[in-house]
């Protein structure tokens, strides 16, 4: 990817902040505090700032996509978080459903910030 | 180039700047249109041809359904890329005459370099190269990772030494062994337990005796994109298979314990998580796709092209339908014929009056296996060979 990061922001993340603007209501504080920690530390399950970046939890993992560019919607992250992608773990054994749904959302809107 | 293409719901392209949008159109719900710009491949693929890919993500490059013609291999910098773990780097394999590849579970154990490889004796194979989840974005249910339709797949001529001559040359397989192991050589970061993320994949112990160490692919050095210096070649086998950046090659009695081994790449029904019990992705099935026309055809003669492939069985033919399956018409196949691993193109000449026309094709193999019109449903949406989703619907002025 080109080194600028403001530039690469393309048409679909525009389309994916809409969609999350009229589908996600406000988490509570204490959903994204619960949410940053577990991005930074993780569980039993492996951090994902291990191998994903992202700049609002200050994670500079390079294994996986680096999320704030990829901008993923939160149901994309939703089904990356409970089925896994490739060589990334399902985290559903871990995490019961509203987690699940908790972290999707604080990465959705983190990337968007 | 615009590439659109009927699908069931609304894909959300990632990319580089100004490249990808999404509109949704009509069909009962959504169809997507997809647009790449040329600009904006990462560094590690920037000498890829540019404006040929849809980009799923930095690490997942699908080649447009259009950019394939009818040469029987597929260009290097049109080969689609998916990398489950981040290329290596020039400076991370060093001098590449030098890699090695531990050989392990032969009576003979041992490193061999690269250079050592090239003294075996070589052969030369075409095969289909294809992602899992080539297809998956054909899917009606939701399932996570990129939402290929058809360009995870290319056809690609692989040079290395057969696996069955580096065995033969370390002594024979030790004992009873059930399974072939291809550990990848990425580096896994501190603080991981690295089976939650290496590429390590073990196939039946029969797949070595069509597999390859390969370095070179078409022609060229393998690009570090694609696996180099050397790749676990399997003929007929899904593209995870087939362990970039080999570093290890093991016989075992057991599968890997790997996660991607263990409950990756299995075959499910949907809503089931993975399990080592369910069926791997390990041999392709029969396939087929057209590549032009997409859209839209002047009246008159057109020649409609496409891409055909027997999985693991030499094909015997490819049918075309341009009223959404009522009739078929049997297809000429173009250029030579690579072998049961590799894709044949095949034309079909039809005068198409003015109207939509519904185009699908329909494989069948040799020994009669055919594409089905519909493919159950999967979690993953592995596999998906059905020709109803894949057909095109074709307007003609």
């Amino acid at each position: 990817m080109p080194p600028v990061r403001g530039s690469r922001r393309g048409a679909a993340g525009v389309v994916a902040s809409g969609v999350l603007a009229l589908t996600c209501a406000a988490a509570p504080a204490a959903e994204d505090d619960w949410a940053r920690t577990y991005f930074l530390e993780g569980g039993a399950m492996p951090a994902c700032g291990i191998c994903h970046s992202l700049d609002a939890a200050e994670a500079t993992g390079t294994v996986g996509p680096d999320l704030d560019l990829l901008e993923p919607t939160e149901q994309q992250v939703y089904l990356a978080l409970r089925d896994g992608v490739g060589v990334m773990p399902a985290f559903s054994e871990e995490l019961p459903e509203d987690r699940l749904r908790a972290l999707a959302d604080y990465v959705a809107r983190a990337v968007q910030e | 180039m615009l590439d659109e293409l009927k699908v069931k719901r609304r894909h959300f392209l990632v990319g580089a700047a100004g490249a990808a949008g999404a509109a949704a159109l009509g069909d009962a719900g959504v169809r997507a249109a997809r647009a790449q710009e040329a600009s904006g491949l990462p560094d590690y693929v920037s000498w890829k041809e540019p404006g040929a890919f849809i980009q799923h993500s930095p690490q997942t490059l699908e080649t447009m359904r259009g950019e394939i013609g009818l040469s029987p291999l597929t260009p290097n910098d049109l080969v689609f890329v998916r990398n489950n773990l981040p290329s290596l780097t020039e400076e991370q394999v060093g001098d590449p005459e030098a890699w090695e590849v531990n050989v392990e579970g032969v009576a003979q154990p041992r490193p061999i370099t690269l250079a050592e490889l090239r003294t075996l004796g070589p052969e030369t194979v075409a095969c289909v190269l294809q992602c899992s989840g080539n297809g998956r974005g054909f899917f009606e249910h939701e399932t996570s990772g990129s939402q290929w339709l058809t360009g995870a797949a290319a056809n690609v001529s692989w040079t290395g030494v057969p696996v069955r001559t580096v065995v033969e040359a370390m002594g024979g397989v030790d004992g009873d062994k059930s399974f072939m192991t291809g550990t990848g050589g990425e580096p896994i970061p501190e603080g991981l337990d690295p089976l939650t993320v290496i590429v390590e994949r073990s196939v039946p112990l029969e797949a070595q005796e069509v597999a390859l160490l390969a370095w070179e692919m078409n022609g060229e050095p393998i690009p570090l994109a694609h696996g180099g210096p050397v790749r676990l070649v399997l003929p007929g086998y899904y593209g995870v298979n087939n362990v970039k950046h080999l570093k290890r090659l093991s016989f075992d009695e057991t599968q890997s314990q790997a996660d991607i081994q263990r409950s990756g790449y299995r075959v499910r029904p949907v809503g089931e998580s993975g399990a080592p019990d369910q069926p791997s992705m390990y041999q392709m099935n029969v396939k087929s796709w057209v590549t032009h026309p997409l859209r839209e055809a002047g009246t008159g003669r057109t020649q409609i092209w496409g891409v055909a492939l027997g999985g693991t069985e030499d094909l015997d033919r490819v049918e075309v339908s341009t009223d959404g399956g009522e009739t078929w018409e049997e297809a000429r196949f173009v250029g030579p014929d690579l072998g049961r691993f590799a894709w044949r193109p095949f034309v079909l000449a039809a005068d198409l009056a003015p109207g939509t026309h519904r185009i699908a094709s329909r494989a069948t193999t040799a020994s009669g296996a055919a594409q089905p019109r519909d493919f159950e449903p999967n979690h993953r949406g592995y596999g998906h060979n059905g020709w109803d989703a894949h057909a095109v619907d074709v307007t003609v002025q």
